[in-house]
């Protein structure tokens, strides 16, 4: 069975051949991982751990590459180092390395200055912004599902642009503001959406983080006044089309599952078990929702030995995967502390014991 | 009379009414109610935003607003308060550690300190961990809290205690680490004196320090 109808199937609650995987590495592991597997391109790593879907991005336009390089720690985001040593994406946000150089912060936010009628937006059509998508999509189509991203959907490029204290406190004190600034954005993925879409990309990534460890950052009420309606505007495009959607926020949302559930949301990620219980989000939603990632990041994968790993994997497997509606892998990108034999055992217990129909 | 309008603005800061308790304020101080009585009232108001937000009735998008009122509010009363100062209940340096650059969590315990009452001294993100024990000694600090989000963060906590020993300060200075990634565990493992993955728990942790010291 080819990888795409692997995830498909899934994604349609039927049972394929086995539970799809997926998987996102920082670039420090990807090396690892290549000279372990004993292999020269990154492409090679993931058909050798059994990768499924492929993701492809909007980029900065030729001629902000011409000024920029990619940021080692997101490859796909391009920066300019300014003299005052930040760093300056195309939109104007800023970002400062830590100390250890391995995570970055954003300090400084357009829309802290600038009004919001002033303020630019980067255009959409400018050339070299959706050419290598459209390259890998047509090189991927046929053989993996294609996923295109448009994380950051409305909730972070808008606090990314005016801040985040500054943003939680308008969306209280100036709804106004707030519909203005969300509706610009709104209107700015419509279009990147619907250049995916065109090129015929099988899901599209939403994506905005709103749930922390135990609780939400942004109240369900808040959440369902500003972005709802907005995210089901820009589902509409895709799923009109026949393309599937998948939800990212890390930590717990359980509050509003049955709202993404409602305006048509597919594929939920990354269902950190620490936050929310895999196995419960299954039983109460899983033959509406298919359920995407759920190995821990922030435990298992890190500090746990080769067997907790592949324990976690068979647990998830035994009560995830009955049905479909599983799309397995790590809770985020595989971050520099998890040791390679953990990420190996992860993918092979996964291949070995993810057949249908399930027996463990 | 008094007792109603600082009710009032308790109640105002629970509902996030910002524009309504700023009067209130204002018209206490003018009134005549002691600053440190209005500060009361504030600070009980955050006090139950904390409450409804450990019972998951409010967001962290609330416990937000709620800590922005006051910090406006602070400003407002600050002059008067300069004249009666209130003994804090402990002093407590607060950094999330290097290599870690999140700040939510940070601010969360810092909010539910100040309503506490606590004299909290942020050092922000991404702190390297001489600086904690640094500031610990300038400041004559009860209590340090070190927020991590990251599993790959949280091992630099130990660096902290190491500091601390060579201060000669560790038994003077409790520690307390807190954060996503934190685990019971790591009170043994990184040589602490609690570790949390919640933010009240961690407040009541060193509310308890500071009655029994």
């Amino acid at each position: 069975m080819k990888p795409r109808e692997r995830v498909i199937k899934a994604i349609l609650h039927e049972e394929p051949d086995r539970v799809p995987l997926d998987g996102q590495f920082r670039t420090e592991q990807l090396f690892n991982l290549k000279r372990h597997l004993g292999v020269n391109e990154d492409e090679e790593v993931l058909i050798k751990l059994g990768i499924d879907l492929r993701t492809v991005f909007m980029e900065p336009s030729n001629e902000f590459k011409k000024k920029a390089i990619p940021l080692k720690q997101y490859p796909e985001r391009w920066v300019i180092k300014r003299p005052d040593g930040l760093l300056e994406d195309e939109w104007g946000i800023r970002y400062s390395e830590g100390a250890t150089g391995i995570y970055i912060h954003w300090v400084y936010h357009p829309l802290q200055e600038k009004d919001l009628s002033e303020y630019e937006f980067p255009d959409i059509d400018a050339e070299g912004r959706f050419e290598n998508a459209e390259k890998n999509v047509k090189k991927w189509m046929n053989i993996y599902a294609t996923t295109a991203s448009v994380e950051m959907t409305l909730f972070e490029q808008a606090w990314y642009l005016s801040g985040y204290r500054n943003f939680i406190k308008q969306l209280y004190e100036n709804p106004s503001f707030v519909n203005k600034l969300l509706d610009k954005i709104r209107l700015f993925r419509e279009r990147q959406i619907k250049r995916f879409v065109e090129m015929g990309v099988d899901i599209i990534k939403f994506g905005d983080d709103v749930g922390m460890q135990t609780n939400m950052m942004l109240s369900p009420y808040i959440w369902r006044k500003f972005f709802k309606p907005r995210m089901q505007q820009l589902i509409n495009i895709a799923k009109k089309r026949g393309v599937f959607i998948y939800y990212h926020s890390d930590g717990y949302i359980e509050p509003i599952i049955p709202d993404l559930i409602e305006i048509g949301v597919d594929i939920l990620d990354p269902v950190q078990p620490e936050c929310m219980d895999p196995a419960k989000i299954k039983k109460m939603y899983g033959d509406r929702i298919t359920l995407h990632g759920t190995i821990s990041i922030q435990e298992t994968l890190p500090f746990g030995s080769s067997d907790d790993v592949k324990n976690e994997v068979l647990n998830r497997i035994r009560t995830c995967a009955p049905e479909g509606g599983l799309i397995l892998g790590p809770t985020h990108k595989i971050q520099i502390d998890v040791p390679i034999k953990n990420i190996i055992t992860l993918y092979e217990v996964a291949k070995k014991s993810g057949k249908y129909p399930i027996r463990i | 009379m008094s007792k109603d309008i600082l009710n009032e603005i308790t109640n105002g800061i629970v509902h996030l009414e910002y524009e309504n308790v700023k009067k209130l304020v204002n018209s206490a101080l003018e009134k005549g109610i002691k600053p440190l009585d209005v500060l009361e009232a504030l600070r009980r108001g955050l006090e139950k935003v904390g409450e409804k937000f450990e019972k998951q009735e409010y967001f962290l998008s609330e416990l937000i607003m709620a800590g922005e009122i006051m910090k406006d509010l602070l400003n407002i009363l600050k002059p008067y308060l300069l004249s009666e100062n209130p003994k804090a209940k402990g002093k407590i340096v607060l950094g999330t550690i290097l290599g870690d650059l999140h700040d939510i969590g940070k601010d969360i315990i810092k909010t539910l300190l100040i309503s506490s009452g606590f004299e909290v001294y942020d050092l922000g993100i991404d702190v390297p961990p001489e600086q904690f024990v640094e500031k610990a000694k300038e400041v004559d600090a009860d209590i340090i809290g070190i927020s991590a989000l990251l599993s790959t963060t949280v091992p630099t906590t130990a660096e902290v205690i190491k500091y601390l020993e060579k201060a000669k300060l560790r038994k003077k200075v409790k520690v307390i680490i807190g954060g996503a990634a934190v685990r019971k565990e790591h009170i043994k493992k990184y040589g602490v004196d609690a570790a949390v993955n919640d933010a009240m728990e961690g407040l009541n942790i060193i509310k308890a320090w500071m009655e029994t010291k």
